[in-house]
C-alpha cells in the first residue's frame, strides 16, 4: 500500500498577490489610522490647549530661586565701616533626628546663650506622624566662635545654614544714627531705614529646571538674574569725633545724673554733621549709656523748650530791622510784670548791686547777663507777628535739611494765638518747642554770615559699580545782614567772655556761644522747679568759625547750661579744632583767660569729669540725691498757672 | 551563459514595451555593462561602515564634549565656591579690621596700656625767625666748618 502524500492545495500566484496586498493595506491603514489618531491628539494637545500645559509643566519643572542682595555699607566721612553685611552661620535644628533634646538643650544652651526652655521646646516639637517638623531655628547669625563651638559637639539633628548679618565695627558709636535692620534685611530705624531704598539693592532670581525630589535637571536651560548690590552710603560722621562727642557726653550726664542728653558738631563751612550723640540717662534697670541703635537720635527727634538760647533769635532780628543797636541802653529792672494774673518774668539774680534794683545795660550785657527782663523789653520793640516771622526765618517749626525719619517740625505758635505773654515767653525761649538741630542751625546762621548753612548727613552714595555720587547739598538762604551777623558774634563772645558761658572758654581760640536753662513744662501746666534742659549752643573761632556744636542735657535737677553743658561743649569742640588742625585764633588766651576768672569768681569748676573724678562726682551725686531724700523730695513741687506763663522763680533760666 | 538583468531594468510586464528608437542607420542603441554584484556589495560595505564609524566618532565626540562640560562645570562650581570663600574671608577680615582700628577698641586698649587723655593742650607758637645772615656756597661752608663749635653755629644759622 502506497501512501499518498496529502495533496498541498496550491494557490495561483496571483491570488497570493492579490491576498499580501489587501493584508499589507489593512495594516496600512491600520498604521495610519492609528498615526492619525495620535497625531490627532497631539495637535489637540499642542494647538488647542498647548499654553495651558506648558504652563503646567513650566509650573512643575521650574523653580525659582531668589538671590538675596548685599545690603550697602555704611561709611563715616574718612571711609570707615559703621555698618557693614556680612554672612554668619545660623543654628537650626532637625528635631526629628534629635535623640536627647533635654541633653542636648542643657548642652547647646550656655553656647548659643540662649534659653534652655526655649531650646527645648525647639528641639522637642517633632510634629505628627502624617507633617513631622523637620525644621527649628535654634540662633541667628551666631558669631564664628560660637559656631565652631557648636560643631564640635557633633549633636544629632543640629544642622548649620549661611545668613547675612549686619555688623556694626564701630560698637555703639553713632548706634542710634545709624539704626538697625529686621531679620529680613530691611531697615528699622535711623540711616537704615531713610536710606534703605539705596541700601538694601535689588534681588536677583534664579529660574532653573528641578525634577520632583528637587535635582537641578542637567542640560535644561536655567535663567539667572543677578542680585544688584546695594548701594553704599557715605556719612559725613567722623569716627572719632562722634566718638569723642558720646565720650564727653556720657560722662557728664553720669556725674550729674541727667536724664540724658545731646551733642552735635557741624562744619560751619559746608554743614557736614560731623558728630551727633545721644545718651540715655541711668535708669533703674540700666546704666547710663550711649543711645542704642533703636533708641531716639534725640538731636533730631527730640522736642524741647530752648530757653535762653533762643535769645540769639531775638536779638537777631531786632538788631536785623533796627529796632535796637549793640550800644542801645535799657533800664532793666529784676522783675517785670505782664499780665497782673501771671506771675512776674524776672532775671536769673536779682540785682543787688544797681541803685533801685535796676541796671542800665545795653543789648550786649543784656545777652552776656542773659537777662529775661531785658530780653522782654527788647521784644517789646517788636510786633508779635515781627517775632513770629523772625523765628520763622531762622528755622524753627520746620524740619531741618537733614534727611530723617519721623523728624517733627517742632512747635511754633502763631501770634494770634498768643496769650498776653505770649510774645515775651517766646521771646525768651518759652511757649516754643524745636530738636536740637533746629537750634544748632539757627546758630550756624549767624557762624555763616547771616546765610543759613543747610546741614546734612549724607555726604555720598557709592553705587554697585564703584562710582562715587556726592550727595546734594542746598544753597543756604540769607536770614540776617553779614553787619548783624557779625554783631552778634561779637556779644556772643562777651558771652563767653564775661558772662554766663564761661566754662566754654577754650584756651588758644576764640568761642562764641550762648547758654540757655530751660526749666521743664509739666503735663498739667505750668513748670517744674525740679528739672531743667540745660544747653549751650556756640562756635569757634568765632571770628572764622569752622565748627558749630550743641550740647543739651536733660536734667533732673536744677542745674545751669553754662555749668553743666558749657564744659562739655569746650570738651568736643576742642578736640574738633585740634583733630582738623584749625590754626589757633587767640594766642594770647585773652578771652580764655577772661572766661577763667569769670568762671572762678562764679564757683565753676567747668570740668567734665572722667576716670577717677568721675567716679569722685558720681559718689558726691550719689550722697547729694540721698540727703535730698531724707530731707524730703517734697519741696520739687510743680507750679504754675496758665499754659505759657513761667513759674515766678524762673528768673533761673538763663 | 546568459547577461545579468540590469538592476535597473524594469520588469517587462509592469509596462508597455517602449517602441524601439531606431537610429537612422537602423542599428540599435548600444548595450552598457553592468557593473559587478561584487563591486556594488563592497560598496554599500564600505558606506555601512564609514556610517557606522562615523556615528561612533560622532558619540564618542559628544560623550567627550559632555566629560569636558562636566569637568568644567565642577571646576566652574569648584571655583565659584572659593569666590564666594574669598569674599566671605574679606567680608570678616574687614570686619576685624574696621572693629581693631574702631576709636571704641583703641581708646579702651589704650587705657588698659595706662595711656591717659592730656588734661589741657596747650597751643604753642613758634617765635619770630631773627634775621638769617647771607647764604654761603655750600663748598665754602664745608670747607669752613672744621670743627663742632663752628658746625654749630653754621646749624643755628642755618637750621
Amino acid at each position: 500500500m502506497t501512501q499518498r502524500r496529502p495533496q498541498t492545495r496550491t494557490r495561483p500566484p496571483a491570488a497570493r498577490a492579490n491576498r499580501t496586498a489587501r493584508r499589507l493595506g489593512v495594516c496600512s491603514a491600520l498604521v495610519i489610522v492609528g498615526f492619525g489618531v495620535l497625531a490627532a491628539r497631539v495637535g489637540q494637545l499642542q494647538l488647542a490647549n498647548g499654553a495651558k500645559y506648558k504652563e503646567l509643566s513650566l509650573d512643575l519643572a521650574l523653580h525659582k530661586i531668589p538671590l538675596a542682595a548685599q545690603r550697602g555699607s555704611v561709611f563715616d566721612r574718612n571711609g570707615r565701616d559703621l555698618a557693614m553685611s556680612i554672612e554668619r552661620t545660623t543654628v537650626y535644628a532637625d528635631p526629628t533626628l534629635v535623640v536627647d533634646p533635654l541633653s542636648e538643650a542643657a548642652r547647646l544652651a550656655p553656647v548659643l546663650h540662649v534659653d534652655r526652655t526655649t531650646l527645648l521646646d525647639a528641639l522637642s516639637d517633632k510634629g505628627t506622624s502624617s507633617s513631622p517638623n523637620h525644621f527649628a531655628f535654634l540662633a541667628h547669625t551666631v558669631p564664628d566662635a560660637t559656631a565652631l563651638a557648636v560643631q564640635a559637639m557633633r549633636l544629632p539633628g543640629i544642622g548649620f545654614m549661611p545668613e547675612a548679618a549686619r555688623a556694626y565695627p564701630a560698637g555703639s558709636v553713632a548706634a542710634a544714627v545709624i539704626g538697625r535692620v529686621h531679620s529680613d534685611g530691611t531697615g528699622a530705624d535711623g540711616v537704615e531705614l531713610e536710606y534703605n531704598r539705596l541700601l538694601q539693592g535689588k534681588a536677583g532670581e534664579l529660574v532653573v529646571e528641578q525634577d520632583p525630589l528637587g535635582h537641578d535637571i542637567p542640560g535644561t536651560q536655567e535663567t539667572r538674574i543677578n542680585a544688584q548690590r546695594g548701594t553704599d552710603v557715605v556719612l559725613t560722621l567722623d569716627e572719632d569725633l562722634q566718638w569723642q562727642a558720646e565720650y564727653s557726653l556720657l560722662d557728664q550726664v553720669k556725674a550729674t545724673g541727667a536724664n540724658g542728653g545731646m551733642a552735635v558738631v557741624i562744619d560751619v563751612t559746608d554743614g557736614d554733621v560731623l558728630a551727633m550723640a545721644s545718651v540715655v540717662g541711668a535708669k533703674a534697670d540700666a546704666p547710663a549709656h550711649v543711645a542704642n541703635g533703636g533708641e531716639a537720635n534725640a538731636p533730631l527727634t527730640d522736642l524741647f523748650e530752648p530757653g535762653s538760647t533762643n535769645k540769639l533769635i531775638t536779638l537777631s532780628w531786632a538788631l536785623e530791622h533796627g529796632h535796637i543797636l549793640p550800644t542801645t541802653m535799657f533800664s532793666v529792672p529784676y522783675s517785670y510784670r505782664v499780665d497782673p494774673d501771671v506771675a512776674p518774668y524776672t532775671d536769673a539774680e536779682p540785682h543787688y548791686g544797681a541803685p533801685n534794683g535796676v541796671e542800665h545795660w545795653t543789648t550786649a550785657d543784656i545777652l552776656r547777663e542773659s537777662s529775661n527782663v531785658g530780653t522782654i523789653e527788647i521784644a517789646n520793640t517788636m510786633k508779635n507777628q515781627e517775632l513770629a516771622d523772625g523765628l520763622r526765618a531762622f528755622g524753627l517749626g520746620r524740619q531741618t535739611a537733614i534727611d530723617w525719619p519721623y523728624q517733627p517740625n517742632g512747635l511754633l505758635l502763631d501770634p494770634s494765638q498768643y496769650y498776653a505773654t505770649g510774645k515775651y515767653s517766646t521771646a525768651i525761649g518759652y511757649g516754643v518747642a524745636v530738636t536740637g538741630m533746629q537750634m544748632l542751625d539757627a546758630f550756624t546762621t549767624i557762624a555763616n554770615g547771616g546765610v543759613t548753612r543747610p546741614p546734612h548727613l549724607l555726604d555720598a552714595t557709592i553705587d554697585a559699580n564703584g562710582v562715587r555720587h556726592p550727595a546734594v547739598v542746598p544753597d543756604g538762604t540769607r536770614v540776617v545782614s553779614a553787619n548783624t551777623a557779625a554783631v552778634m558774634t561779637s556779644m556772643l563772645k562777651g558771652v563767653v567772655a564775661n558772662g554766663t558761658g564761661a566754662c566754654a572758654a577754650i584756651r588758644g581760640y576764640d568761642v562764641a556761644g550762648k547758654t540757655g536753662t530751660a526749666k521743664k513744662a509739666l503735663p498739667t501746666g505750668g513748670y517744674t522747679d525740679a528739672a531743667t534742659m540745660a544747653s549751650f549752643i556756640g562756635y569757634a573761632p568765632a571770628d572764622h568759625p569752622r565748627f558749630a556744636t550743641l550740647v543739651v542735657l536733660d536734667e533732673n535737677n536744677l542745674s545751669y547750661g553754662g555749668e553743666v553743658a558749657a564744659p562739655v561743649f569746650s570738651e568736643i569742640t576742642q578736640f574738633a579744632l585740634q583733630q582738623y588742625g584749625v590754626q589757633p585764633t587767640d594766642l594770647a588766651d585773652t578771652q580764655y583767660a577772661a572766661a577763667q576768672n569769670t568762671a572762678r569768681a562764679a564757683g565753676n569748676t567747668c570740668v567734665v569729669p572722667h576716670g577717677p573724678a568721675l567716679a569722685t562726682a558720681e559718689a558726691a551725686l550719689a550722697h547729694r540725691l540721698a540727703q535730698q531724700d531724707g530731707a524730703g523730695a517734697g519741696s520739687a513741687a510743680a507750679t504754675g498757672s496758665t499754659p505759657d506763663s513761667l513759674p515766678p522763680d524762673q528768673s533761673k533760666h538763663t | 551563459m546568459s547577461a545579468q538583468p540590469s538592476p535597473r531594468s524594469r520588469p517587462a510586464s509592469s509596462a508597455t514595451p517602449r517602441p524601439e528608437i531606431h537610429r537612422g542607420d537602423g542599428a540599435r542603441a548600444p548595450l552598457r555593462l553592468a557593473p559587478e554584484v561584487a563591486r556594488r556589495r563592497l560598496r554599500a560595505r564600505l558606506v555601512m561602515w564609514g556610517a557606522a564609524l562615523l556615528t561612533v566618532a560622532s558619540m564618542f565626540t559628544l560623550v567627550a564634549f559632555h566629560v569636558f562640560a562636566a569637568q568644567s562645570a565642577f571646576t566652574l562650581e569648584r571655583l565659584s565656591n572659593e569666590r564666594t570663600n574669598e569674599q566671605l574671608r574679606y567680608q570678616r577680615l574687614r570686619d576685624q579690621v574696621a572693629s581693631s582700628s574702631s576709636a571704641q577698641v583703641v581708646i579702651a586698649e589704650s587705657g588698659e596700656l595706662g595711656m591717659v587723655p592730656a588734661p589741657n593742650v596747650v597751643p604753642l607758637t613758634v617765635p619770630p625767625a631773627a634775621a638769617a645772615p647771607p647764604p654761603v656756597s655750600p663748598s665754602a661752608s664745608v670747607a669752613a666748618v672744621t670743627d663742632y663749635t663752628r658746625l654749630k653755629q653754621a646749624l643755628d644759622t642755618t637750621p
